[in-house]
């Protein structure tokens, strides 16, 4: 999976037949470094280690992205400017798995496996580099983290299950600035960072992750800037983009945990919302002037989610910047977030469970309150309670088709052409035994008939729902 | 009949209640009739629809029949961040 070749390398071909999505990436010698001129370069690896690292961070690539098949190699020796120095393919079912395998395994190899460079300047001096970090030499990974790997909780098994850790965090504001910042010095190897927002003045005095210098420009990559100067080990990728239910699963998809700091409700009823139906964890808070509230939804408790709790929790409330909000108290809940997270990624301590933790910071009083699944919770109860409100039909592209697993039931009698997605196919004698608990989507020719085969698997806990005018309305939408 | 309860406000309730926490003697036989009691008397702006009870430190139910000594927390949905 992973070799190291004297001998000049030339970009790889894959093909297989299960694999329709190729990603190869190629790293040439470039002709400068640093502001100086560069002729040539030696690469000289550990061979052992760098073997066994460089096939680990393939296998992990493969493991976490569900990609069919990955390769990496790694030229050695002497290279000159334009000369391959590492060349990575990746295939898989689907083009998204793939890129993010290929950026993994770059990112990784670079990170963890053991090969430095010796650059040849033009003015003939010769210098050795590590290639593979931009940490000051004595700034090792084991140095960085040294103080906390030597509780014995954590030690050195711990630091990697943290490692290993990709956490998304949406909104890099108050409560996220500081949740980043811990995660990524605690060593969260991969965080994610959604925030579709510009810096602006009036958020430095609780955002001080981030420098005067900085406003106008987007959060997201602020942060992602700020975790790569302040942890080498650790990688964070930027996206600009305001979290909602048409990408919420593209985000959270590969990840361990969710941390929600966004500042208003509906952005945190749709975290929790694909959290649920993702089965990924979520922590989440909120703050009012010098109060705060903390809490995780955990697929597998029976704690229930944040709609179990507030109900009709997408009602309109007022920001930070309206109320007036004190630059510590997001700190505050923002650096529990972080602490909630890390524990349970860990499973080191009490975690705060199916509490929700709240916090008076002008009294300086804290107490929780134990929460309950909401048997009629249209977000988290069992298939047999989908909300009497939820509507029958959907739109061809409602957001809502784009979160959690469908299948579908074809019931046109004269189709012309192919349902689009390929989402499983389920027959009527299937869906009436269950429909493998899967969301089914009904079609038929004109969105009538469906109706009532809905409203029956909706009595047998089924959730489906019909396609909005059916085969009529699908054309219509596709210009067919 | 009436009962002694021991209440406590948070965030926007607080603010328009004016206090974080009081004790008084109530009539209401449940949390809904006691939370709409008061949001009569001190111009609550949110409905029971919006807020959350907890009572001895539990989530709660709206319809939850009041005891004597139970410590009620009204819980209001607050995002900033």
């Amino acid at each position: 999976m992973f070799s190291l070749q004297r001998e000049p390398l030339e970009p790889m071909t894959m093909a297989r037949p299960d694999a329709g999505g190729y990603v190869s990436f190629v790293g040439r010698v470039r002709n400068h470094h640093v502001g100086k001129a560069v002729d040539g370069l030696d690469y000289e690896a550990f061979d052992a280690m760098a073997l066994a690292e460089g096939d680990k961070v393939v296998r992990e690539a493969i493991e976490r992205f569900g990609v069919l098949e990955a390769r990496c190699i790694h030229r050695i020796g002497s290279l000159n400017v334009g000369d391959v120095a590492i060349a990575i393919e990746v295939a898989a079912g689907h083009r998204r798995e793939a890129f993010r395998a290929c950026e993994f395994i770059i990112d990784e190899v670079k990170r963890r496996v053991p090969i430095w460079k010796r650059e040849r300047y033009a003015d003939g001096v010769e210098e050795w580099v590590h290639a593979w970090s931009a940490a000051p030499e004595a700034l090792t990974e084991e140095a960085y983290y040294q103080a906390q790997t030597r509780l014995p909780e954590v030690g050195l098994e711990g630091q990697d299950r943290l490692r290993r850790a990709r956490v998304l965090v949406i909104g890099a504001g108050g409560l996220g600035c500081p949740a980043i910042t811990y995660l990524a010095s605690c060593g969260v190897g991969t965080i994610l960072v959604a925030d579709h927002d510009v810096l602006e003045g009036d958020n430095l005095h609780r955002q001080p992750l981030f420098r005067v210098a900085d406003i106008g420009r987007m959060k997201a990559d602020l942060a992602a800037e700020a975790v790569a100067a302040l942890n080498p080990y650790v990688r964070a990728e930027s996206h600009t983009v305001r979290f909602d239910a048409s990408n919420a699963e593209r985000l959270i998809a590969g990840c361990d945990l969710v941390l929600d700091c966004s500042d208003n409700l509906a952005t945190k009823d749709a975290a929790n919302a694909a959290c649920v139906a993702l089965g990924v964890p979520l922590v989440v808070a909120g703050i009012h002037r010098m109060e705060g509230w903390v809490l995780s939804v955990d697929p597998k408790s029976e704690g229930g989610c944040l709609r179990c709790l507030w109900p009709t929790a997408s009602q309109e409330t007022r920001s930070c910047a309206e109320v007036g909000v004190l630059g510590f108290v997001p700190g505050v809940l923002g650096v529990f977030m972080a602490t909630e997270a890390i524990k349970r990624l860990t499973g080191w301590g009490d975690t705060l469970g199916d509490r929700l933790w709240l916090v008076d910071l002008l009294r300086m009083e804290a107490q929780s309150v134990q929460r309950a699944k909401e048997p009629g919770c249209p977000v988290c109860s069992s298939p047999a309670s989908l909300a009497a409100s939820e509507p029958i039909a959907l739109k061809w592209g409602d957001p809502a088709l784009a979160v959690g697993d469908w299948a579908l039931l074809d019931l046109r009698n004269d189709a012309q052409f192919e349902f689009p997605l390929d989402w499983p196919r389920l027959s009527e004698n299937e869906l009436s035994q269950g429909g493998s608990g899967r969301r089914v989507l009904v079609l038929c020719d004109r969105g009538i008939s469906s109706v009532d085969v809905v409203l029956k698997a909706r009595r047998r806990g089924i959730h489906a729902w019909s396609l909005e005018h059916g085969d009529i309305g699908l054309r219509r939408a596709l210009g067919r | 009949m009436a009962n002694t309860v021991h209440l406590q406000y948070f965030a926007i309730l607080r603010e328009q209640r004016g206090a974080d926490r009081e004790t008084l003697t109530t009539q209401a036989a449940t949390l809904r009739d006691l939370y709409e009691t008061l949001a009569r008397e001190h111009g609550f702006t949110l409905t029971t629809a919006q807020v959350r009870p907890a009572v001895n430190e539990t989530v709660a139910d709206w319809d939850r029949a009041i005891a004597d000594g139970d410590r009620i927390v009204f819980l209001p949905p607050v995002a900033g961040g």
